[in-house]
């Protein structure tokens, strides 16, 4: 696989795919099949395995029912600063060090277009540009995470001009969280 | 493998791609020297690489590229430093490359991103973005985890 990502990799600066015969081997309808497979493999290797968008509010004083009512949007999960056993994991012990509240895809987009898990995500927060800058002005840490997991050490996450306007215009600062696959992971989106 | 989840390199790149693409009136046009560029049919050189040793030492050009890269004019680990410097490049470009991309060209921006940690966090600011998606310019990063290889023909 890592054969078929370097050719991509010179391919992708050029513009084309660079074709590429092996030495001492004849054009064969096995090769043909070769390079149809990598060109395969090149597309799974590339996107990823599993994806979701979250967006995620976070301060000390943060009051989960205050910012629900506030958006008119039910989170995903949310906590006060020092619940125990917040976040996903819930994980007895572990004390809240901030209050949160996070509107996840993840239990409602199905698929691994991360285009489309952003989207969804800016359509629920559709009309509240102004909620979030007041809420930024007073200290609420805001943002976009996108956890992106990837089965290959070559991985591309992608913003089209509409989507990085949306953004923009909710003061949405948005982050890719990129793990290579079987990695541990801190669950933080 | 470290556990860093910043790119121990990265720099950004503009691509325009079209089969009838004249590099001379690109340069024209945005004002400024590409990194490197060429015609379709044009012979491009390739390094060679001993692990690889089936990748052809230089090709036939199939379609006409203009590239510009921040990799030689920005030197930071810091991404947005170079995706700032290109939109600074292509400041009241806009137009152009509106036109570029309603004549048929491609265009995009590559951020190559090099970690070698298994958890790695490309970002970037709603000023940046706004800048950006004003320019009508799409961005993707070409992340490489765990096993950093800068494979680019940008020497």
């Amino acid at each position: 696989m890592s054969d078929c990502i370097i050719r991509a990799n010179k391919g992708l600066y050029l513009g084309f795919k660079i074709e590429v015969r092996r030495k001492n081997r004849n054009h064969s309808s096995m090769q043909q099949s070769e390079e149809l497979l990598e060109d395969r493999t090149l597309e799974r290797a590339t996107g990823p395995e599993r994806v979701r968008a979250t967006f995620r509010i976070y301060h000390p004083d943060l009051e989960p029912e205050k910012l629900t009512e506030l958006l008119e949007i039910t989170p995903s999960i949310a906590w006060r600063s020092g619940e125990d056993g917040y976040g996903w994991r819930k994980r007895p012990g572990f004390k809240a060090p901030s209050g949160g509240w996070l509107l996840s895809s993840r239990t409602v987009m199905r698929g691994n277009n991360a285009t489309a898990h952003i989207d969804w995500l800016l359509d629920q927060l559709a009309g509240k540009a102004n909620m979030i800058k007041e809420l930024q002005n007073r200290g609420f840490m805001i943002d976009v995470v996108v956890g992106w997991h990837a089965t290959s050490w070559n991985t591309t996450p992608a913003l089209s001009p509409d989507l990085m306007r949306r953004l923009g215009k909710l003061n949405l600062p948005i982050w890719f969280d990129v793990y290579l696959f079987g990695s541990e992971e801190e669950e933080i989106s | 493998m470290n556990f860093e989840t910043q790119p121990q390199e990265t720099y950004a790149t503009l691509r325009v791609y079209h089969a009838q693409l004249e590099p001379d009136q690109l340069t024209k046009l945005f004002e400024i020297k590409p990194t490197m560029a060429w015609k379709m049919g044009d012979q491009i050189a390739i390094a060679d690489s001993d692990k690889y040793s089936d990748t052809p030492s230089a090709i036939n050009a199939q379609t006409g590229g203009w590239l510009l890269s921040s990799k030689h004019s920005v030197r930071s680990t810091d991404a947005m430093k170079h995706i700032e410097w290109m939109a600074d490049q292509l400041a009241n470009h806009g137009n152009s490359i509106y036109k570029l991309q309603q004549a048929g060209f491609t265009v995009d921006l590559v951020v190559a991103w090099f970690s070698d940690s298994w958890n790695t966090c490309p970002a970037l600011t709603p000023e940046l973005m706004l800048r950006l998606a004003n320019l009508r310019i799409p961005l993707w990063f070409d992340v490489y985890l765990d096993r950093p290889m800068d494979l680019s023909i940008l020497s």
